[in-house]
């Protein structure tokens, strides 16, 4: 009980010490400000990216296959990017699709599906710019399943074979031409001459970790999009589906054995396609985050550093500032433990207001990337404790040394100076 | 008892053999000039200084060779101060300096408070409660220090130099308190070099050289 009430004492002379000194405590919290929340911002840019992961893994599954002329990371055992090997393959053909999708037994579904860039799309007067169309074939949603709004529906088979005029768009691009997204089912775009009726709009994806979204595409099918371009000019992707259980490895051994017999590779020849995996994107967002994170870590560690040293500086000028003070505490009968818990309450107080105020920036920064910028992220609960705990631990280290030379002060020459 | 302090090469003997006793509710002065050594010796009766050599025994407890938490404690306990200058707590209201010994020795908030105000009230400052130290005179500054040095119902009041700072009126003022203080049934060792104030003492000894020059009782004792 009397040591509960020691501590509870100096916990309140070390806040009244903090709340008298304000603007040269802020200073001297700048390092750990900017620490905690290079750190914290870090982790939670890193969760709301972990999260988007799973989610979109949740989505599609986590066994989807892309075969194409590209590789999406450099091949097994090299560095750099052999475009130049990658850009004369040949493309996915549609007659190859056709005779893979028969032949591969390890797949569930598969899809064929062609991205044109850069369409303008009218509707009445108005137009928009930059859109991307995919045309793609029946089962395609199966890999990229986004719902569509209600009052809505997808292609029939029939209309998928047949290639008729029909279309599902993103509530973006809805909401742009037809001001009211309730307003655009089974109304007539225009692309490339084409007329073409909205059949269903897309819930609201957001952007996705592949930097695309349903929310400003047009899907159409893929035999619509035959009749007024070049397929054979465009690069396709051949989307595969594994069946349930399935390991990602027999999955692609068996893609692999299919299309090198389509296309007659002798046993010597490399591959002329690429098996791509649908995770294999998201390691490769995962490592170019983990550099990011080792950079910004670094800032984060070096200005913690910086803001500990800032606080032990501001907590040996605080106690020298408060030597007679301290002696007189001492004379009246306050042990070394009461001075250095005194202290070091103060220094943990200083370095978590520090990290504290790093967090409420970040907070900020979530609620402009959530509304400002329709990027889903949160500062978590684990996060603040995170921030809270290396802030404290900060400061308990920092304060120590300054605190341990108050509290072995001896009271008489405290007292004089 | 011998304290030495050792500067370099330069070794002074603050106090060189000094023999005392002081008896339970006596009221002494320790007179001499400056360097005699009465703040070592006021340093060490109040357990912030332990002796070179030889004992000091507080209360029938040798307190000499004590630990600083050890004597953190006695402190806490047995001695109440009163410095020249005062040596109050500069943002802690007239009760919160008056309870500060209270919370070294786990006392509650209310109990404490209580405690205090009914110190302050002893001492004629029951209308100054929540004023700071800067707010209040230096007469009342120095009550407030004695209010504090009572607050633990100590075994010694020591006060060194205590109207050193006040005008002859405050002085006049405090030695009454003092008065009254040691009629209560307290132990009072003042520490001065003012006869005026020496001569309310029942007991004076003189220091010279860090020796007793002599101890006598004060037949007389001035009546503030
Ligand atoms: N901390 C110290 N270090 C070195 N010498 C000291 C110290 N304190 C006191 N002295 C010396 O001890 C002697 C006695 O000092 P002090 O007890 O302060 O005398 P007084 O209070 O009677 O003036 C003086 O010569 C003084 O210089
Ligand atoms: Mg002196």
């Amino acid at each position: 009980m009397k040591t509960i009430r020691q501590i509870y004492e100096a916990l309140r002379m070390a806040t009244q010490s903090v709340v008298i000194n304000k603007v040269r405590t802020l200073l001297s919290l700048l390092g750990i400000t900017i620490g905690i929340f290079s750190i914290i911002s870090i982790f939670t840019v890193l969760d709301a990216v972990e999260q988007k992961i799973r989610d979109n893994v949740d989505k599609i599954g986590s066994n989807v296959m892309y075969v194409g002329k590209w590789p999406w990371t450099p091949e097994e055992g090299q560095t750099e990017y052999e475009w130049w090997k990658f850009v004369n393959r040949p493309s996915v053909s549609t007659k190859e699709f056709q005779e893979a999708s028969e032949l591969i037994k390890t797949a569930e579904s598969t899809a064929l599906a062609v991205s044109i860039y850069n369409i303008t799309i009218k509707s009445g007067n108005r137009s928009r710019k930059e859109v991307e169309l995919i045309a793609a074939t029946y089962d395609y949603p199966e890999m990229r399943p986004t719902e569509i709004r209600d009052g809505g529906r997808y292609f029939t088979p029939m209309e998928s074979n047949s290639g008729a005029q029909v279309a599902i768009i993103g509530t973006k691009l809805a909401e742009d031409l037809f001001d009211d997204v309730d307003y655009a089912i089974g109304k007539t775009i225009k692309t490339n001459n084409i007329s073409v009726t909205v059949i269903g709009v897309f819930e609201t994806e957001g952007t996705n970790m592949f930097g695309t979204s349903y929310d400003e595409q047009v899907l159409i099918p893929y035999t619509l999009a035959r009749s007024f371009v070049n397929l054979s000019w465009y690069d396709k992707d051949f989307i595969i589906k594994g069946k349930e259980g399935v390991a990602t490895a027999d999955l692609i051994d068996d893609i692999r054995s299919v299309m090198r017999r389509l296309r007659r590779l002798p046993p010597s020849a490399e591959d002329n396609f690429a098996v791509n995996e649908s995770s294999g994107i998201l390691k490769q967002v995962e490592s170019i985050f983990s550099m990011i994170n080792l950079v910004w870590g670094f800032i984060g560690g070096l200005s913690i550093l910086v803001g500990g040293f800032g606080i032990a500086n501001i907590m040996f000028v605080s106690v020298r500032e408060r030597t007679a003070l301290i002696g007189i505490q001492k004379a009246l009968g306050a042990k070394s433990y009461t001075i250095l818990l005194q202290f070091t309450f103060e220094a943990v107080l200083l370095s978590i207001a520090g990290g504290a105020i790093g967090l409420f920036l970040i907070w900020i920064g979530t609620l402009v990337a959530t509304y400002g910028f329709d990027f889903e992220i949160g500062l978590t609960l684990k996060n603040i404790v995170i921030g809270l705990g290396i802030s404290s631990a900060i400061g308990a280290v920092a304060g120590i040394f300054p605190a341990y030379s108050a509290a072995k002060m001896d009271p008489v020459r405290a007292m004089s100076k | 008892m011998r304290r030495r302090y050792v500067i370099g090469t330069n070794v002074v003997n603050a106090l060189d053999g000094v023999s005392l006793t002081i008896n339970k509710g006596e009221y002494i002065a320790i007179m001499g000039p400056s360097g005699s050594g009465k703040s070592t010796l006021m340093n060490i009766l109040g357990c912030l200084d332990t002796p070179t050599s030889g004992t000091y025994v507080l209360n029938g407890v040798d307190v000499s060779e004590m630990g600083d938490d050890e004597l953190s404690d006695v402190r806490n306990r047995e001695i109440g101060f009163v410095f020249q200058t005062f040596n109050l707590m500069p943002r802690y209201s007239a009760v919160e300096n008056v309870a500060l010994p209270l919370i070294y020795n786990g006392v509650g908030l209310r109990n404490r408070t209580h405690r205090a105000e009914t110190a302050l009230e002893n001492v004629g400052l029951g209308d100054r409660m929540e004023h700071k130290p800067n707010e209040l005179s230096g007469g009342q500054r120095q009550r407030v220090a004695v209010a504090r040095a009572l607050i633990n119902d100590p075994s010694i009041i020591l006060a060194d130099e205590p109207t050193g700072n006040l005008d002859t009126k405050t002085s006049i003022d405090i030695m009454s308190l003092f008065e009254q203080i040691y009629k209560s049934g307290n132990t009072i060792i003042v520490v001065t070099h003012e006869e005026d104030i020496a001569r309310h003492a029942r007991r004076i000894v003189r220091l010279r050289d860090g020796k007793i020059e002599s101890d006598m009782d004060n037949p007389n004792p001035t009546m503030a």
